[in-house]
């Protein structure tokens, strides 16, 4: 009988619990979609206790992957070996060429006296985490306002664009990538005149590929051509370098109508990433 | 004084579930497919325990999620307390703690919540391939979480056995 009445006394008080919580969320969501979410105190002393934490288990990710990696073949280290032998060689080609361009760029300077643009500046930072479900393509960097992060800042990877600040906390700030299904990322071919807007759409990037729809576009692209974020973009610097286009579809008329771009960074095993301090708009 | 310590025992098993979640299992390989190790604590748990502590297991996953996701506060809070409130209202209808019914109400729970995600944020910016999004987000979420809730399923009922005896411990004394 006591039993009983105690399982009915917790029945309504666990509704009406329920009740009261609903509530609170709705107010609660209600608040923080009126003021700015990175203006929210609870998240971001949260987040104080979290980066730490964060920072740990990833470490402890990264340790065994490394560990792993120890146990890869002999050949295929000799495969990248002679491979990044290669590409040494071709760097160091170019890098000459490219020095004795520079040389010339600055004399040209001088006598126009112009001055150089300021070189950017970096801030390195480890990701330590990722969103917790599998629609969404957002990374929590380890460095945040402590660091000098803001909103808005561009992320890259091995030279190639990353994604943007969303919002930052003390010790750890949100990336949301370009092959997010939300992002969108003005775009050009490089030498070319060609203007169009990069999506991220999950299906897609499950096959490698981002993609440009509902274009219109009479210049020649070709495939292999390398494509770098717009001069017309609200939030991305100029000239920074997306990947490359791996198809062109034309219609009957000659005109392009899709691009596929592969994007150079390596969005499933993302360490390392750098964080541009100059900002679109400074 | 014993209720709190419940009530941090439990935080702290779902801060850890997380931190794994994000931060270990997406940097892993065969891991990265998804699969909710929060949502297997919140269903057991709930289902083993009464509706209070349960509502209260909830809150805190969805509050852990919202405040590390950066997006709207209380929309996990939200989906996490009824998921805690109607695995708790099952489980005092079932009594025993049946594993193939924990599992039918994991399944059932990720595809509410997937389907959520696909008509709040995918149908309303018209994408209308659910098929792909079935076959090749839901689905992997959905096998990695049973295979979770197959593996944790008796370290939660120890877990929440524990807690029940510091319940006893305060009416011995």
């Amino acid at each position: 009988m006591y039993k009983k009445r105690r399982n009915l006394k917790s029945n309504i008080t666990g509704k009406r619990l329920l009740f009261i919580c609903t509530i609170m969320c709705v107010v609660a969501f209600a608040f923080s979609f009126m003021i700015n979410n990175s203006n929210n105190k609870l998240v971001t002393y949260s987040n104080v206790l979290f980066a730490p934490m964060k920072k740990g288990v990833s470490l402890i990710s990264n340790s065994i992957i490394s560990l792993s990696d120890i146990f890869t073949s002999k050949t295929n280290l000799i495969d990248e070996n002679n491979k990044l032998k290669k590409q040494i060689e071709d760097l160091v080609i170019e890098n000459n060429k490219l020095k004795s361009e520079h040389d010339e760029l600055v004399s040209l300077r001088n006598q126009l006296s112009m001055l150089p643009t300021a070189a950017d500046e970096y801030i390195g930072a480890r990701v330590i985490g990722k969103n917790n479900d599998n629609w969404f393509n957002i990374i929590t960097i380890d460095k945040g306002s402590q660091d000098g992060i803001e909103i808005d800042m561009n992320v890259i990877s091995n030279g190639a664009l990353v994604g943007i600040v969303t919002s930052v906390n003390y010790h750890s700030a949100l990336v949301r990538t370009i092959v997010d299904d939300l992002s969108a990322t003005s775009a050009t071919i490089q030498e070319k005149d060609a203007l169009f807007v990069i999506e991220g759409n999950l299906n897609n990037i499950r096959n490698g590929y981002l993609s440009a729809n509902n274009l219109n576009i009479n210049t020649d692209i070709k495939i292999g051509d390398r494509v770098i974020t717009s001069n017309v973009s609200k939030k991305y610097l100029p000239d920074q370098f997306i990947g490359y286009v791996s198809d062109v579809i034309k219609n009957e008329k000659n005109i392009i109508t899709h691009l596929k771009v592969t994007p150079s960074a390596n969005f499933s095993y993302l360490k390392n990433v750098m964080v541009i301090k100059n900002k679109k708009g400074n | 004084m014993y209720r709190i310590k419940r009530q941090v025992f439990i935080l702290l098993v779902i801060v850890l579930a997380f931190l794994i979640q994000t931060s270990f299992c997406k940097f892993i390989p065969i891991l990265n497919n998804g699969g909710s190790l929060i949502l297997v604590f919140v269903t057991c748990f709930s289902f083993l325990n009464n509706i209070e502590i349960s509502i209260f297991a909830g809150l805190i996953a969805g509050l852990i999620i919202d405040v590390n996701s950066g997006i709207y506060m209380g929309i996990y809070e939200l989906i996490f307390m009824y998921i805690a409130y109607f695995s708790s209202k099952l489980g005092k209808i079932f009594k025993n703690d049946n594993i193939n019914i924990i599992l039918i109400l994991i399944i059932f729970w990720e595809l509410i919540y997937n389907i959520m995600i696909y008509i709040f944020t995918f149908l309303i910016r018209q994408k209308y391939e659910f098929t792909d999004y079935f076959f090749y987000l839901i689905l992997p979420d959905i096998v990695m979480t049973v295979i979770y809730a197959v593996l944790l399923y008796k370290p939660i009922i120890i877990f929440s056995q524990k807690l029940k005896s510091i319940n006893k411990d305060h009416y011995v004394k």
